[in-house]
């Protein structure tokens, strides 16, 4: 439950910081809803209480959608652990930055939540170059997510070099699969 | 012709390294799959046995298996011997001479009481048409095929002026699935010709980079230890091992000094993977290399004095050296995308590494003097090249049918065989010193 709540605010964070400047109508209404849930340590308990004043209810449950479709789409970002590269880089892709700010999100937000970074090569290349390789991918995706609020203390990195592949084969696919950061939540 | 031909030969250390902490014994075979195009031709005639009952093992024939894997030898099969000569008496160089064949070695086997045999063997220049050498020792059965190892390297001396390597070893680390995606790995130590391979660490998680100290007594290797890497050194005779390691980051890539006195590691605990060289007598490590970049696989050069190494300081991994004294370094390889894992040959003129060039890894050795490359390999995907401490072939990992398997070759760029392993994979071999 403490969890779920969480998570909400992490979710309506992130949507503020999506949506930027761009709509005054989703910052002001997030920006509200973030406020009164500090205050009042809950969304839920806040739910209830509105839902007795009949004429606000419609725009509550509004702001509820809202927050819950905000909520369902930052889980899916949530729910994508794998962070690719290309060949013996460790340049964070642009088209990962989303994946990684939503869980740099989710980790300001939850300062006692902890995260494992492994870090992965493909095959090519010796095992002690692969393994300097993904302890240097662990951490350029480390940098980016301390760069976004996470504390170093919630980090920890790990190098499984090219020791454990997710695709066996030896095509350029496979190697494309391997080369990865994995974000484990313990 | 020199008179005194009937050498009689000592051998010695034949079991110098007895390893302890043995799980399980595991026979691998060897393919030979290419060799020299002229190659010295010997028969080896069955060796005469007085006994009843049946030997474990065919000295003829390890010696065969010995001889032809470097590539060099080609072995009369014994069905196509005129004769089978046991004895001195009974070689006629003539019928030798009409099979083409340019030695010839006989012995015989007599039993010595107590689970004992007296081995007497003797090799026959055929086209001089004299004796080269004899000899014979009395051994336990079970000794046999160190016994067979040290004839082979008696015969491969006498025959090409260069020590044998049948009777080092080669280390490697086997990976098997066990359930749920896990692998169990081993580190074992096997004969040279990956027979009796018999494990001395496990794990459950990686275990990479197994390299011999001079002495061949110790055995440095990183195993992944949850979420940090240590180097272990590990004393063969006890099983007993030493860590080292940092409180951050990883310990990995261990390679002992020829003198003994140090291990060059990496470590990343500084933030970022750089060279440090332990002391063994004060137990201190000292940083060798200080920057942004990938610095890894140190190497000794024979001499000790100083190291060659893989650092992407120049935009990708390429071998640079560095002289201990003055911590100086300079960049050895140009040629090809990438040059990582470099070693020395034992007598510091080249060096072996992994070289890619066109999107494929082959090991190549890099002539110091000239700095010609050559490239010896080619298959794809070649790791892990250790040279034998003659300096005749070397070890190094690559991939067959999906499988990681183990393959030879000469210096002069010849595959000589490949060693497939019967489940799962086998890794980063590690060919050991003269172990006596």
């Amino acid at each position: 439950m403490a969890k779920t709540k969480l998570i909400h605010i992490a979710a309506i964070t992130f949507a503020v910081f999506l949506a930027g400047c761009a709509s005054n109508d989703v910052e002001e209404t997030s920006g509200a809803e973030t406020t009164e849930t500090g205050t009042d340590e809950g969304l839920g308990d806040l739910t209830l209480e509105v839902e007795q004043q009949e004429p606000v209810e419609m725009d509550t449950s509004a702001d509820d959608e809202m927050a819950d479709a905000v909520t369902s789409e930052f889980m899916d970002l949530l729910d994508q652990t794998l962070i690719y590269f290309d060949f013996d880089e460790s340049a964070i892709r642009s088209e990962f930055r989303t994946v990684l700010n939503a869980h740099a999100m989710n980790l300001a937000a939850n300062p006692n939540m902890s995260v494992v970074l492994e870090g992965h090569a493909d095959e090519r290349g010796t095992r002690e170059y692969n393994l300097a390789l993904g302890e240097r991918r662990a951490k350029a995706v480390a940098d980016y997510l301390m760069l976004r609020g996470v504390a170093s203390s919630q980090i920890d990195t790990v190098s499984y070099g090219e020791e454990m592949p997710l695709a066996l084969g030896s095509t350029e696919s496979d190697y494309a699969e391997n080369r990865r950061v994995e974000i484990v939540y313990p | 012709m020199r008179i005194k031909d009937s050498v009689i030969v000592s051998l010695v250390a034949l079991m110098s390294v007895i390893y302890s902490g043995l799980v399980q014994a595991e026979d691998l075979d060897i393919v030979v799959t290419r060799g020299y195009d002229t190659k010295t031709k010997i028969a080896i005639v069955p060796f005469y046995w007085e006994g009843g009952a049946t030997l474990p093992e065919e000295v003829h024939s390890i010696i065969d298996q010995n001889l032809t894997r470097t590539g060099r030898f080609e072995a009369l099969p014994p069905r196509n011997m005129l004769t089978q000569p046991t004895s001195e008496q009974a070689v006629f160089y003539r019928d030798w001479r009409l099979l083409n064949q340019e030695y010839l070695v006989i012995g015989s086997i007599e039993p010595a009481g107590n689970e004992r045999v007296k081995v007497n063997f003797a090799l026959y220049d055929v086209v001089e048409g004299r004796r080269v050498v004899a000899g014979n020792q009395t051994v336990g059965v079970f000794q046999l095929r160190d016994l067979a190892h040290s004839i082979s390297d008696l015969i491969h001396e006498r025959i090409t002026g260069v020590k044998g390597i049948f009777s080092t070893k080669v280390a490697f680390v086997t990976r098997r699935p066990t359930t749920n995606n896990n692998f169990e790995y081993r580190l074992q130590v096997a004969d040279a010709d990956g027979q009796r391979a018999r494990t001395v660490y496990r794990s459950n998680e990686p275990i990479i980079s197994p390299t011999w100290s001079h002495s061949g007594r110790r055995i440095a290797f990183a195993n992944k230890v949850g979420d940090r890497w240590k180097v272990f050194v590990q004393e063969l005779s006890t099983g007993r091992s030493n860590t080292i390691n940092g409180p951050r980051g990883y310990t990995s890539a261990p390679s002992f000094s020829p003198d003994g006195r140090y291990l060059a590691y990496v470590s990343s605990t500084a933030g970022n993977p750089e060279l440090y060289l332990y002391d063994f007598s004060s137990g201190d490590s000292t940083r060798l290399t200080q920057n942004n970049y990938i610095d890894t696989e140190p190497s000794f050069s024979p001499d000790s004095k100083s190291i060659v190494y893989t650092s992407e300081r120049g935009g990708s991994p390429q071998i640079y050296q560095m002289d201990l004294a003055s911590k100086r370094a300079q960049r050895l390889t140009f040629e090809g995308s990438q040059n990582l894992k470099a070693q020395y040959s034992s007598d510091g003129e080249y060096l072996v590494f992994v070289h890619q060039i066109n999107g494929r890894f082959h090991v190549a050795a890099m002539d110091l003097a000239s700095r010609e490359i050559r490239i010896l390999t080619e298959t794809n995907l070649d790791e892990s090249p250790s040279i034998a401490p003659n300096g005749t072939m070397l070890v190094y990992a690559t991939k067959s049918r999906g499988r990681g398997v183990l393959a030879w070759v000469s210096l002069d760029g010849q595959v000589t065989s490949e060693m497939p392993s019967i489940h799962g994979d086998v890794i980063e071999p590690s060919w050991s010193p003269y172990l006596n």
